[in-house]
């Protein structure tokens, strides 16, 4: 009876409410986002990559390598030079190399230049390996394999015929017509970036960029050695034994043939969630304090209606209703109101993630579960509703002292 | 014995005049008009029978039950299952429907849920529409309104119903109807009545007629006097 009492008397006054309502949902919107992004951001990059134990590339920072190799965000400065990646493979620590060639676009998925080590060697998430969900690895000069995402979002199937252009907007000036590439394989989606990649052969990077006249000659005299890349982008290395790490690591610093910088992905990533922490911690308390407005927002909405409800007080106490009983629905309401909210929130932030988790996933490598509910979700969301009792409290208290003093008639 | 109220003394906060009420008696099944001209503490004797407000000293009796005792919960509790009260309005709550209004009633006196069947004898005696039961109490006009009032200070079945100046709003016509349906509802449930109006006009439904003044009186208590 008390719910019904509530709900009638929340209805009856729809204007305030509904703009209270549509406050509350707002803020607890962001909250709910923030909270969502921060949990799975940190989760989405720890997945990105695994058993991977040094990356080596240009020298700048270890972050930037980080970022540009792996997460595809960002562009590098720098490439090495291509025997340097013979030289990695021939150290006696090293189990396995994946050159990685970047620079290249294809409708605005990063193109990827690779070798077949990379579908063989890669993992990611808990060490698991890429795996094809139809087609095969690269074979011939002008394969491709697309990641999960790129053959859905495009609508490609194996042995559809793609162009690759330079440069990584969606658009180019250039496009590199010339070379038509084949899909030999799909790879199973895998909530990384590489859903988000197209790869090809190293060779094939530079089959791209040469004059087409130059590369209709190599093709017809058979001299695809001249494709051989001078330089690549990164190399992500495998080791035999963990122990080795450091040593190789200032190996590599200390090489003098080339430029390079080696560092590991896990104190990269460390870097990060530093970088992070603050950005964090600003958004935490941006949406703490949107939502302290919104709470304020509804102790006004409270308060102004104990005035107008004192009729209402009066009647329920005549009823035999104790003052108790009229505190206890100020609070239920608020508690319905909020409640409310956080439902409507849950389904907007949802329905949010649904629809932009492609663009967050292409734009800034996040790959987010559309699931909002988690045990810290459900502790912030005890902790609104607990802040909406506080919030109530003021106007809740004043009914009582109103109910309590009220004379008859 | 209804009600019994003796040597009560009462007075509002911060106030020097204080509400004497002596020696009265109500026996159960009484009804009783209570004369008395604006001021003469109407709305006071009202309050401390229905234990809104607690006397400052002396007892108050209703069905046995002395109420001046008891703790605000239980007074309220009290309040809800043996008294039946009708004011000149703020009678009903007006966002909830008619029927809402009558099961909140029940439901703050603790008692099972009733439906629509169970106030259909009511509903004829009041001379209302069953339709009224699902409207908005916003939809009645003042005439539905009261009888709607009684109808739902009469739905615990009470011992005492206090009623003060329900007829103010309605005209001679429907003051006399409204009595008469007043009358039959007390008849029904055996409950003893007390009215209170400044107008005389309606006592003639009363047997017994007592005027304010003899029962009760404001006595100052200090130098200063409070208005």
């Amino acid at each position: 009876m008390l719910s019904t009492l509530a709900w009638q008397s929340l209805k009856s006054r729809k204007k305030t409410v509904v703009l209270t309502f549509l406050s509350l949902l707002v803020s607890i919107s962001v909250l709910m986002a923030v909270e969502h992004i921060r949990a799975q951001a940190k989760e989405s990059f720890n997945r990105t990559i695994s058993g991977t134990d040094l990356i080596v590339g240009a020298p700048s920072g270890e972050l930037n390598l980080l970022l540009y190799s792996v997460f595809r965000m960002g562009s590098p400065t720098n490439n090495i030079r291509y025997e340097s990646v013979a030289m990695l493979e021939k150290q006696k620590s090293v189990a396995w190399t994946i050159p990685i060639s970047l620079g290249d676009s294809h409708k605005g998925y990063r193109v990827l230049g690779t070798t077949n080590d990379y579908f063989t060697h890669f993992r990611y998430g808990n060490k698991q390996a890429l795996s094809f969900s139809s087609g095969k690895p690269l074979d011939d000069l002008f394969d491709v394999v697309l990641g999960a995402d790129v053959a859905q979002t495009l609508g490609y199937k194996l042995g559809d015929k793609i162009i690759v252009s330079h440069g990584i907007g969606a658009t180019s000036f250039q496009n590199h017509d010339h070379s038509p590439f084949k899909i030999s394989g799909i790879l199973a989606a895998t909530g990384t970036p590489v859903d988000k990649s197209v790869h090809v052969s190293l060779p094939a990077i530079e089959a791209i960029h040469i004059a087409p006249k130059r590369l209709d000659a190599i093709i017809e005299q058979n001299r695809f050695d001249l494709l051989t890349p001078t330089s690549v982008t990164a190399v992500l290395i495998g080791l035999d034994s963990k122990l080795a790490t450091f040593s190789l690591q200032r190996k590599i610093n200390n090489y003098q043939k080339d430029r390079l910088m080696a560092v590991l992905p896990g104190v990269a990533m460390t870097q990060l969630w530093q970088l992070m922490g603050n950005v964090e911690k600003l958004l935490q308390a941006i949406s703490g304090l949107v939502l302290l407005a919104s709470l304020f927002g509804l102790t006004t909405m409270l308060l102004a209606s104990i005035n107008e409800r004192s009729v209402e007080i009066a009647v329920l106490r005549t009823l035999g209703a104790s003052p108790l009983a009229v505190l206890l629905l100020i609070i239920y309401e608020a508690v319905l109101i909020t409640l409310l909210s956080s439902v409507g929130a849950w389904a907007i932030v949802s329905a949010c993630l649904i629809g932009l988790s492609d663009w967050l996933a292409a734009k800034y490598g996040l790959f987010l579960s559309a699931n909002l509910i988690s045990a810290n979700m459900l502790v912030l969301m005890a902790f609104v509703l607990f802040a909406s009792v506080l919030a109530a409290s003021l106007p809740a208290f004043e009914a009582y002292r109103k109910a309590l003093h009220r004379q008859l008639s | 014995m209804s009600v019994e109220m003796s040597s009560v003394v009462f007075s509002y906060p911060k106030s020097y005049n204080s509400f004497v009420c002596d020696s009265w008696k109500l026996q159960q099944g009484e009804r009783v008009f209570l004369y008395g001209p604006s001021g003469s503490g109407k709305s006071t004797l009202l309050s401390l029978l229905c234990g809104i407000a607690t006397p400052n000293s002396g007892t108050i009796t209703i069905n046995d039950t002395q109420i001046n005792d008891l703790s605000q919960s239980k007074r309220d509790r009290f309040r809800a299952t043996n008294l039946g009260i009708v004011f000149q309005q703020f009678n009903l709550i007006p966002y909830l429907s008619v029927m809402q209004n009558l099961q909140l009633s029940v439901h703050l006196a603790n008692k099972q849920s009733i439906d629509e069947k169970q106030v259909a004898p009511m509903l004829g005696m009041l001379n209302l529409e069953s339709s009224i039961l699902r409207k908005p109490v916003s939809d009645l006009s003042v005439g539905q309104r009261q009888r709607v009032a009684i109808m739902r200070a009469c739905v615990n079945a009470p011992n005492l119903m206090l009623v003060d100046e329900p007829t103010s709003s309605l005209d001679t016509e429907a003051r006399d109807g409204f009595m008469q349906m007043l009358m039959s509802l007390c008849e029904m449930n055996q409950s003893s009545l007390i009215f209170v109006s400044h107008d005389k006009a309606l006592r003639h439904h009363f047997d017994k007629h007592v005027a304010l003044n003899d029962i009760c009186s404001w006595r100052s208590t200090g130098s200063k006097t409070v208005c």
